[in-house]
């Protein structure tokens, strides 16, 4: 918390050692991220075209009303990327979480099956994109081929062709490229934790289940929450991925926020309309990680 | 403060400052003229060298000419060019497709070509190619090549299901009959056609031909009426082929080039340079092999006696920021005509030449069956799309209609409704 | 509880292990070989029905075209690897300072600017590219090294910063108040006795930045128009996704070189990268 007294000399110091150490951050978010954004918040009250963003008629408000009570879609959009989001990073989670937690022990090859845990993860993600339409591909697809050999499904499922089993795939798709940002962040943890605490919860009886809730989640806690708000972030961010494999259908089934954004703006031109979207998205994410940022400050100094 | 954090900040000031300082973008004085030329034909090895001498040889024609290649990749082109206009900064001359120079031409990038290209250079191209280029009787765009989709069937499968190879069906009601000889003759997993209704571009471009050939012209001529018998022909088509297995849903138009080299597709709308992806898909078709196994002809009849195809094509447009028009619109014939590009580029890319004159001057290279085909047929068949800088956003609800009819298990009628409702407020009707 | 308890039965804990493993395994690890597999099959078996999980036709023509092309994969992948470590080193310098401000200075307005820079990664990157198009355009940054590693720091920054903070964060504040005593200054403090105690943290966070920039499509793609100065993502979309087909077999191929030399590194600077995680994370 900042010092309240402002004349003392050492506060006044900090104050301009903070602002020293702070400028080159600032000094490039502002260049690359903040004079484009409000170059561009601008057109959200003008009915601007893709190609005269600075023109068009001022609306106002104009384009939030359309969007907040005329937009069939939009509705659409917030629900999938909320399922999209919540799916991906809860999935990531427990297969990441389980993976770090086998291979954290003594396992043979323990060594090379991190690294290979790690490669969906360094794959371009583009190639995860093509590689997830190959995969999936309804006729000669190894993910169909797999399932009828272990007896899980009789016929093949044109996986892109209906409307759950698109967005089902997607998610997949995308658990398997973030399951590795978990897997090392919570394999890290893990090695700090500290035996005497799993020993202690050992003399008093507590089971596995037991003292993974009661030891090993408090202690990962941390982690978790930080992991969790950047996969919230990047997930509704999430674009190559679905744009190169569905492009939001079939019949709006794997349209997100992004994908919606998108097209109003390079399909419709409606470029207006499009930072319309992002800022209600912006405001979304921003009430989101205020109130997270307090939850987790707040369980911090429990 | 120390010094040290001193030069931090001016560091970082000095960064964010540059914006203040900017000029805009150096033009040499010595009468040097550089032309951006941007296209998706360079983006693959083989291709990219071919290009690239084709440029060459414009450079060395015209010295003091520089031609910079730029190459970007196709699923993105639009998206780029978009950005670089929006930007201000265009490409002098770009490879346009399908829909792009009415999108681009009414929103005011293009230049219009209409002011350098002559009589005798129009006249030499087909109408439909120039239709393809024009919006508001402005031309945007004139041909690089011509890519219309026919209507390819593979022989050997019809012999196999008991069929004449020789005798595509002429109608749409033959093509029905034969589809149902196909789909009980044939293994199970042989699809008798392909329809593609995965993504937006591709599967409205193979979509067109079919709304065409039965007569329905809807976003023609101002109207936007999706509900009229021949709309409704076209999409229960669709609908009946999806649902009764007659074709792979949700199969993209580049895997149903895989099935169909594999045997496992026998028809499909597609165009000219379907001949080289098959053979590079399936080596056992190079040569005559080819020409035995798959035949083109016109769309199957829908109405009437005439055969239509939508004229979906390679262009070539000018920026209308372009400083030095005329060099461009030199480097644009050099591009259309020139033996090089028609030997280095065009020949090898599968495309059938825009000019009249072009095959008049080399009958050798256009004398096999899938070329004699379009020549004859294909091409004079050929229409503009309805194309305009909405068709886009029109774009998005007509393949959600397809969808919905296709896979999504919507109601044919109250699903042409809809895409009639939304265009109508798209377009302001 | 006590019906589950594992410890008491050994080889049920064995065995739940090694199921738990091997499922996990198997998804982590089943694209990726067949990916591999993929790679090592000429493209005529791309769509072999049905598929090939060991090629028929095994072949590494599809990697000897990678490591041919000089004007097209190894030109990409030596820009890739070139801005993406710059764009860690970068990244990692200047979220130094932002880091230990965070962490150790009080300040007036923290929370503000914490939430300021996290909230630059809330927008989606396709709207702002066309502006920051028109920006480069004006400052001729466009094609240029220079201009990606600044748009790549775009988003490799926030999450350092947020990061080294952690880090920092782990060093107790009694170690700058002796230092203070001793005549150090903030800067001496940060560069003599923080910066030492967090380098597997650095480590990390570089790692992190370096695949995100080696991950990028949007900006690298809109940002430069020459081919030789393309990354990974849109020099694999110029050479394998065509107008017309895919190219699988060369695609794989090229995603096997380059994730190869990436997942060594990982495996080799595990140890550093374990221990330099943990510590940011756990303080946030």
């Amino acid at each position: 918390m900042p010092p309240r007294g402002h004349s003392s000399p050492r506060s006044r110091s900090d104050q301009r050692y903070a602002a020293a150490f702070l400028a080159p951050t600032l000094a490039i978010l502002a260049l690359v991220v903040f004079y484009p954004l409000a170059t561009v918040l601008a057109s959200s009250l003008r009915d601007a075209n893709l190609l005269a963003r600075a023109g068009g008629r001022f609306v106002g408000l104009g384009n939030f009303v359309r969007l907040l009570t005329l937009d069939e879609v939009f509705p659409t959009a917030v629900l999938n990327t909320v399922i999209f989001t919540a799916s991906s990073v809860v999935g990531a989670f427990v297969v990441g979480f389980a993976l770090a937690l086998a291979l954290s022990g003594r396992v043979p090859l323990r060594g090379f099956l991190r690294g290979i845990a790690l490669i969906p993860w360094v794959i371009p993600g583009v190639i995860v994109a093509l590689l997830t339409l190959y995969m999936f591909n309804g006729e000669v697809g190894i993910v169909n081929f797999t399932l009828r050999s272990l007896g899980l499904i009789r016929h093949f499922i044109p996986w892109f062709a209906r409307e759950r089993a698109a967005l089902a795939a997607l998610v997949v798709a995308n658990v398997w490229n973030q399951t590795p940002f978990y897997f090392l962040m919570l394999l890290a943890g893990l090695q700090t934790q500290p035996e005497e605490l799993v020993e202690a919860a050992k003399m008093d009886g507590a089971g596995v289940v037991l003292r993974f809730l009661n030891v090993t989640v408090p202690h990962l806690k941390g982690i978790i929450m930080i992991i969790t708000a950047l996969m919230v972030i990047w997930n509704f961010n999430n674009f190559d991925l679905i744009w190169a494999t569905t492009q939001g259908g079939p019949v709006d089934a794997t349209m997100t926020l992004s994908i919606y954004t998108y097209r109003q703006a390079f399909l419709s031109f409606q470029f207006g309309y499009s930072t319309a979207i992002s800022v209600v998205w912006l405001l979304g994410l921003l009430a989101f990680s205020v109130f997270y940022i307090r939850v987790m400050e707040g369980s911090r100094r429990a | 403060m120390n010094r040290k954090a001193v030069a931090f900040l001016l560091l970082a000031a000095s960064t964010g400052c540059g914006v203040a300082f900017a000029g805009g973008a150096a033009e040499s004085s010595n009468g040097a003229v550089t032309l951006h030329f941007a296209n998706w034909v360079s983006a693959e090895e083989a291709t990219r060298k071919n290009i690239g001498d084709v440029i060459a040889a414009f450079q060395q024609q015209n010295p003091g000419v520089t031609v910079d290649n730029v190459a970007i990749p196709f699923d993105e082109m639009h998206q780029q060019l978009l950005i670089e206009t929006a930007g201000g900064n265009p490409p002098e001359v770009m490879q346009l497709n399908g829909p792009w120079p009415a999108e681009l031409g009414g929103l005011g990038a293009l230049a219009d070509l209409g002011k350098y290209a002559d009589q005798a250079f129009l006249d030499d191209n087909w109408k439909g190619g120039l239709e393809a280029g024009t919006y508001n009787n402005v031309l945007y765009a004139v041909p690089f090549g011509l890519t219309p989709h026919g209507f390819w069937w593979n022989k050997k499968l019809f012999a196999q299901a008991g069929l004449d190879p020789n005798s595509p069906p002429a109608t749409v009601d033959d093509l029905i009959q034969d589809i149902k000889v196909l789909k009980s003759k044939l293994p199970s997993d042989v699809y008798p056609i392909a329809l593609d209704t995965t993504k937006i571009d591709y599967a409205l471009t193979e979509f067109w031909p079919w709304i065409l050939t039965y007569g329905g012209r809807p976003m023609y001529n101002g109207s936007y009426d999706f509900t009229t018998p021949e709309v409704r022909k076209a999409f229960q088509f669709l609908q009946t082929a999806a649902q009764n297995g007659w074709t792979p849903v949700g199969q993209q138009i580049k895997d149903e080039r895989e099935l169909m080299a594999n045997g496992k597709v026998v028809m499909k709308l597609d165009g000219p340079y379907l001949v080289g992806i098959l053979r590079s898909l399936n080596p056992n078709l190079a040569g005559q092999a080819f020409f035995d196994t798959f035949g083109v002809t016109t769309v199957p009849l829908g109405v009437g006696d005439t055969p239509v195809t939508l004229a979906d094509i390679h262009q070539l447009g000018m920026s209308a920021q372009a400083k030095q028009p005329r060099v461009a619109w030199k480097l644009i014939q050099f591009l259309v005509s020139s033996e090089i590009s028609v030997k280095e580029y065009q020949v090898p890319y599968g495309l059938i030449p825009s000019l009249k004159s072009t095959v008049a001057k080399y009958p050798d290279l256009y004398a096999n069956p899938v070329a004699q085909a379009y020549i004859k047929s294909v091409i004079p068949s050929m229409i503009g799309g309805p194309y305009d800088p909405q068709y886009g956003a029109a774009g998005q609800f007509i393949i959600r209609g397809m969808q919905q009819v296709a896979v999504g298990g919507g109601d044919l009628d109250q699903t042409l409704k809809d895409i009639t409702s939304n265009l109508q407020t798209l377009y302001g009707k | 509880m006590r019906r589950f308890d594992l410890d008491r039965r050994p080889a049920a804990k064995r065995a739940l292990t090694g199921i738990v493993l091997a499922l996990c395994l198997a998804f982590v690890f089943f694209p990726t070989f067949w990916m591999v597999s993929s790679s090592l099959k000429p493209n005529r078996d791309a769509f072999a029905v049905p598929p090939e999980w060991v090629p028929r036709r095994a072949t590494v023509e599809n990697y000897r075209s990678q490591l041919r092309d000089r004007g097209g994969f190894l030109t990409y992948a030596k820009n890739g690897f070139l801005v993406s470590i710059e764009n860690a080193i970068v990244t990692v310098l200047v979220s130094i300072p932002a880091g230990y401000a965070f962490a150790h200075i009080p300040f007036r307005g923290k929370r503000a600017i914490t939430v300021l820079i996290i909230a630059s990664q809330m927008f989606p990157g396709v709207v702002i590219v066309i502006s920051l198009f028109s920006l480069y355009r004006v400052l001729h940054l466009l094609d240029t090294y220079t201009g990606l590693v600044l748009a790549f720091t775009s988003f490799s920054l926030p999450f350092a910063v947020w990061m080294i903070r952690g880090f920092f964060e782990t060093i107790p504040t009694e170690v700058d108040e002796a230092a203070r005593v001793d005549g150090c200054n903030r800067l001496q403090i940060l560069v003599r006795i923080g910066v030492p105690l967090v380098v597997p943290g650095l480590l990390a966070v570089g790692l992190f930045s370096f695949l995100n920039s080696w991950n990028n499509l949007i900006f690298a793609l809109s940002l430069t128009t020459e081919q030789g100065m393309r990354t990974i993502p849109p020099g694999f979309l110029l050479t394998y996704v065509g107008e017309f087909q895919y190219k699988w077999g060369d695609m794989f191929a090229g995603s096997v070189l380059v994730t190869l030399p990436t997942v060594a590194i990982f495996i080799a600077l595990q140890r550093f990268l374990v221990s330099g995680l943990v510590a940011g994370a756990v303080k946030g």
